[in-house]
């Protein structure tokens, strides 16, 4: 088998508040193969997006203390890179799509100019050329008449071309990984429809591999190889899409699934909910974190602190003491 | 069944644009007619800028409609002001979708969920606290934190204060705007069961704005799609989702994810090009024509371009389409 393409042991996110440290991320492990999409899955303040910001060495350096056991890509240790390499890494490395591409964009510059950076400061390409691979990949992210709309600014284009152009941008320097923190949320479903068909053809067409963080577990459903389900700051579990959704192992997984309204199917089926609410940071325990709110909670939960472990396969991975070999919903949720 | 809400030909418009010379007006909601029920539940879905919010504000009287009629409870409010209006009012409330936006942080929760009580009904002023913590139980916050701050309470608990006050005046009718967007997938799903718990116990009658269909499904009896303002399709719930009768309706099913990989992977998505059109520069004829997979598939008549579709009645609801007959063989086609 060959190497990973990203390759995280044990990585932890701390940041100093007043009165003391909060961990933000706690013990994520995880491996991204080449052309995969991988998803990160969890309800707000989970970690998932301060994972995807430790994993390119973006967590502010002043506040926040990124520690890992391991953490390379493509071979190399990302925590020892200097901030020289770290750039080096970023351009050809990684691409970066964030949530609101109207805050992404710079309002002053044109969108062929803002694509057109990272082609000349990382592939050397000049003026000419860079702008000429720009109208190339607004073309590709099928961005009508691009020959024109290079020179326009982002205030020009809607929500969904502000999206694509950014693609675009992520795109320019074929970076193997591209990091996606919730990149279709504040889009109109008919567009998200059309960005993650993009998103699905860029895999495919140059084998880069996708961190897609998000909330959406239809989303996931949809374009996700791998999905890792995080809760209060930890993987809670991980499998290949198909075992997570139909055979999970962990009864926040199962919760959530629940909880979402289907609009498929026949009839319209009870609704369940979880009770309470996910724990922010300073409300981190040693024990279950989702113990609280587990219907399935018995007193070993709160007494000991459950491990990532496999259930079955090696690729699948739940931290639930029931679940466990020898636990009382050892047969399934 | 006697309705509650009665729209007929509602037009809202809004002008945009500097000096008096250059103001463009548009129409936010095109010539719809709509009545709801006492009693029921309507969803109304449809993507940014479509006019479902604006529809829900005209209802309220927040809006003044430019054309058409607005009733509430058998009485036109379209023109009505003063305290007449006030009055009608009484019956109507609204919850938001911002549950940090819409509660002011300087207001205890007694005086956020009492504040429609000392508008409406001052009279009342002695059983104040008693009809706050009532409308505190019913949504499930304990009645012991009336002297607490929003900033105290996460954001499902503070959706609940915000469906407390909205409850607090005893309304018959409640426009919910995206009222469970902003929360988390397991909260939604509290508050989700919250609504249908409320309006079974006091016959509520709702208007849910949403874009999220599975959250429509679960609480609506009839849903609504909009389209650049226009009212495009009208059905009951399961009849929608099984059979939509207008290519918009059906090109939004079919985009929305399922939260099951084999049934999601296997689906057909009839994918729309390109953006909404501004509605400054809306479309002749059907304003859904220039993405339209159904009038590509029919070789672009131009009946789409030239002549706006009524709203007309089919066996289960109403569409706003000239070739919805034509639609199942074309759909199975693609």
């Amino acid at each position: 088998m060959t190497e990973p393409l990203l390759r995280v042991r044990n990585l932890s996110v701390r940041f100093r508040v007043p009165g003391g440290m909060i961990t933000a991320v706690d013990g994520v492990t995880l491996t991204l193969g080449r052309g995969q999409i991988v998803g990160l899955v969890g309800e707000s303040g989970s970690g998932k997006s301060m994972t995807m910001l430790a994993l390119a060495r973006l967590v502010q350096t002043e506040t926040g203390i990124v520690a890992a056991d391991e953490l390379t890509f493509d071979g190399q240790p990302v925590l020892s890179m200097s901030q020289r390499q770290l750039s080096a890494l970023r351009g050809p490395g990684m691409g970066f799509i964030f949530q609101n591409p109207f805050n992404s964009l710079n309002p002053l510059l044109t969108v062929g100019r803002q694509i057109s950076e990272s082609l000349i400061l990382h592939m050397g390409l000049s003026r000419k050329a860079a702008l000429d691979r720009a109208i190339e990949l607004l073309a590709r992210v099928g961005i009508p008449d691009p020959h024109r709309r290079v020179q326009d600014f982002p205030h020009q284009f809607s929500g969904g071309m502000c999206q694509r152009a950014m693609i675009a941008m992520a795109i320019a320097c074929e970076p193997k990984l591209i990091l996606a923190d919730e990149p279709t949320t504040a889009l109109d479903v008919t567009i998200q429809a059309q960005i993650l068909e993009l998103l699905g053809g860029i895999v495919r067409e140059t084998s880069s591999s996708i961190l897609l963080v998000t909330h959406d577990l239809g989303i996931a459903a949809s374009v996700c190889d791998h999905v890792h389900v995080m809760y209060a700051g930890q993987i809670v579990e991980s499998a290949p899409v198909e075992p997570l959704f139909y055979d999970h192992r962990m009864p926040y997984t199962a919760g959530l699934l629940s909880s979402v309204p289907r609009f498929d199917g026949e009839g319209v089926p009870p609704l369940s909910f979880i009770p309470g609410r996910p724990p922010g940071p300073r409300e981190f325990t040693d024990c279950c974190r989702f113990s609280a709110r587990c219907a399935h909670r018995r007193d070993v939960c709160l007494a000991r602190r459950p491990a990532l472990s496999p259930r079955g396969t090696p690729d699948h991975l739940a931290r639930c003491v029931a679940t466990e070999p020898g636990g009382w919903l050892e047969a399934g949720l | 069944m006697t309705a509650l809400v009665q729209l007929d030909d509602l037009v809202v418009r809004f002008r945009v644009g500097g000096g008096f010379a250059r103001a463009r007006a548009f129409n936010a909601v095109d010539r719809v007619s709509l009545r709801i029920d006492e009693g029921e539940c309507f969803g109304l879905v449809g993507e940014s800028g479509c006019g479902k919010t604006t529809l829900g504000r005209a209802i309220l009287r927040i809006h003044a409609p430019h054309s058409g009629t607005v009733k509430f409870a058998g009485q036109d409010i379209t023109r009505m002001g003063g305290n007449r209006l006030r009055t009608v009012r009484k019956g109507m409330q609204m919850v938001f979708q911002d549950p940090y936006g819409s509660l002011d942080p300087r207001m205890t929760v007694e005086q956020i969920v009492g504040e429609p009580i000392r508008t409406h009904e001052p009279a009342r002023r002695g059983v104040l606290r008693e009809r706050v913590q009532e409308a505190l139980v019913a949504v499930g916050i304990d009645p012991d934190r009336l002297g607490d701050y929003p900033h105290q309470f996460s954001g499902g608990q503070r959706q609940r204060i915000g469906i407390a006050r909205a409850l607090a005046i005893r309304p018959r009718f409640i426009v919910c705007d995206e009222a469970t967007s902003a929360l988390d997938v397991s909260v939604r799903a509290q508050i989700l069961t919250l609504l249908a718990d409320l309006r079974q116990r006091h016959g509520l009658t709702y208007l849910m704005i949403s874009h999220d269909l599975g959250s429509l499904r679960y609480l609506c009896d009839r849903i609504g799609v909009m389209y650049l303002g226009r009212l495009v399709e009208v059905a009951p719930v399961a009849e929608i989702f099984a059979r939509p009768r207008h290519p918009y309706t059906r090109s939004l099913l079919s985009a929305m994810p399922i939260p099951d990989p084999r049934i999601e992977r296997a689906r057909r998505r009839i994918p729309l090009s390109g953006d909404v059109p501004s509605p400054l520069a809306a479309p002749t004829g059907c304003c859904f024509h220039t993405r339209c997979w159904l009038h590509q598939r029919l070789g672009e008549p131009p009946r789409c371009a030239t002549e706006s579709p009524a709203l007309r009645d089919m066996p289960t609801g109403k569409v706003a389409c000239h070739f919805s007959e034509d639609m199942a063989a074309q759909d199975t086609a693609l």
